[in-house]
């Protein structure tokens, strides 16, 4: 048997921060300059209520309705999350019993940031085609929005929260595989770059940790909140990005001509503008999904196939190629033909 | 050199640049007019200095001579002369 994607849905919580309100807010950030680098629009926010398992239980919902599956079809979950309900139970436990999966289905949380839905495929692949699942849901659910302080503008333009909702599923093959090869890749030494320092057993949040100070180009946030080095971030892809995507065609045995999609993480419109033109791939086959959602983190690469699908840039048994990078670092890269 | 984009980065030229080229780089940057900088300014007193302009430079740098400079050593320069010595 092999593992193919049959199915993605996504669900975006229904506050928006548009960027006219984020004029509001900073009369001196010049917003429409922002927009035009980072490509984004409006961001969805989830409420204070919202946690990461009522947007994947949302992006689930929709998949059952759309008749591609039902709970109980289900036999695994895997959740990709930063922002889990609690520390423990793992989030994927809730939502077995929310979204009425049987209690025979195995689920776990990972916890992966921008490269999640490469490793979540991975998995998934993995535990199907040793035959130890047969459907896969591959939940992907982020609500970054509850780490950033409000007055660092740098990191609230970019970031918006969502969730999606991938099945994955045994099936015949036709002889050409529907996921894969994968080439992956880890660097711990780029941890303090991307990183919300405090809450875990290493620093508790305290007063202390709690205390905002003025950061970089008048950005306020505390240790508690969530910190970005964009400079640093942006040189990591530079350096990894266009190896990793080389190594993935060396393995597949592929040329750059051969990928009719390139869906790389939609971190921002700057770095992937950037990422497209030193590699050399045509604008008609590489996705910009984010102006209305933002770097929606483990879910912007299934946001982009799904849209890409509804806009028919992708095609039925398109080869294309998925690419995430970020925090960790981690990143990953995979083909994928989505029939 | 060259002010035209290559279709990809791999055809750039990667030859130590001259400090003209470190400041068009510099002005396409941080948006300002040609000619705008001398190249004998302090890096702090020039207006939009910021973490987005360090991007910007790098991504400059990276694409018209195919060098991925450290941001760390962007960080430490407090002239333009002292990005040009980066390129050397």
């Amino acid at each position: 048997m092999k593992a193919a994607i049959r199915a993605i849905e996504y669900h975006l919580p229904e506050d928006v921060l548009s960027s006219a309100q984020l004029a509001a807010e900073f009369p001196d950030w010049p917003v429409d300059k922002i927009e035009q680098k980072t490509g984004i629009q409006e961001r969805h926010i989830a409420n204070a209520h919202e946690c990461s398992s009522d947007l994947a239980v949302a992006a689930a919902r929709k998949l059952f309705e759309s008749g591609e599956c039902q709970p109980a079809d289900v036999d695994y979950i895997l959740l990709c999350t930063q922002t889990p309900d609690y520390f423990l139970p793992s989030t994927a436990c809730l939502l077995q019993e929310r979204l009425g999966v049987p209690t025979s289905a195995g689920a776990l949380d990972f916890n992966l940031g921008c490269s999640g839905f490469i490793y979540g495929l991975s998995l998934a692949q993995g535990l199907i085609e040793t035959d130890q699942a047969r459907r896969v849901l591959l939940l992907t659910a982020e609500t970054y929005s509850k780490f950033i302080h409000p007055l660092d503008k740098s990191v609230r333009t970019i970031f918006g929260d969502a969730a999606a909702a991938t099945l994955i599923e045994a099936v015949e093959g036709d002889g050409k595989p529907y996921i894969g090869p994968f080439v992956f890749g880890t660097d711990g030494r780029g941890a303090q770059n991307l990183i919300v320092a405090t809450g875990g057993m290493r620093t508790p949040r305290s007063a202390d940790t709690g205390i905002v100070r003025e950061a970089e180009s008048g950005n306020w946030r505390s240790q508690d909140n969530l910190f970005v080095d964009g400079p640093k971030v942006f040189e990591f892809t530079l350096r990894v990005i266009p190896n990793c995507v080389a190594g993935l065609l060396d393995k597949a045995q592929k040329a750059m001509d051969d990928v009719d999609n390139f869906i790389f993480h939609q971190a921002n419109q700057f770095m992937l503008e950037h990422l497209r033109a030193k590699m050399g791939i045509p604008l008609a086959r590489f996705s910009l999904a984010l102006s209305r959602c933002g770097n929606t983190v483990s879910s912007s690469i299934p946001i982009a196939m799904k849209k890409g699908r509804e806009a028919a840039q992708i095609q039925s048994d398109s080869l294309i190629m998925l690419v995430g990078f970020g925090v960790g670092y981690s990143w990953g890269a995979t083909l994928v033909r989505w029939s | 050199m060259s002010s035209a984009s290559p279709s990809t980065f791999n055809e750039v030229a990667t030859k130590t640049p001259p400090l003209d080229h470190v400041t068009e780089m510099l002005c396409e940057a941080l948006e300002l007019p040609k000619g705008t900088l001398t190249g004998n300014e302090t890096l702090t007193d020039i207006k939009g200095w910021d973490s987005l302009a360090v991007l910007n430079f790098m991504a400059q740098v990276d694409k018209s001579m195919g060098i991925t400079l450290s941001s760390d050593k962007i960080l430490v320069c407090q002239t333009v002369r002292d990005l040009a010595m980066l390129l050397k």
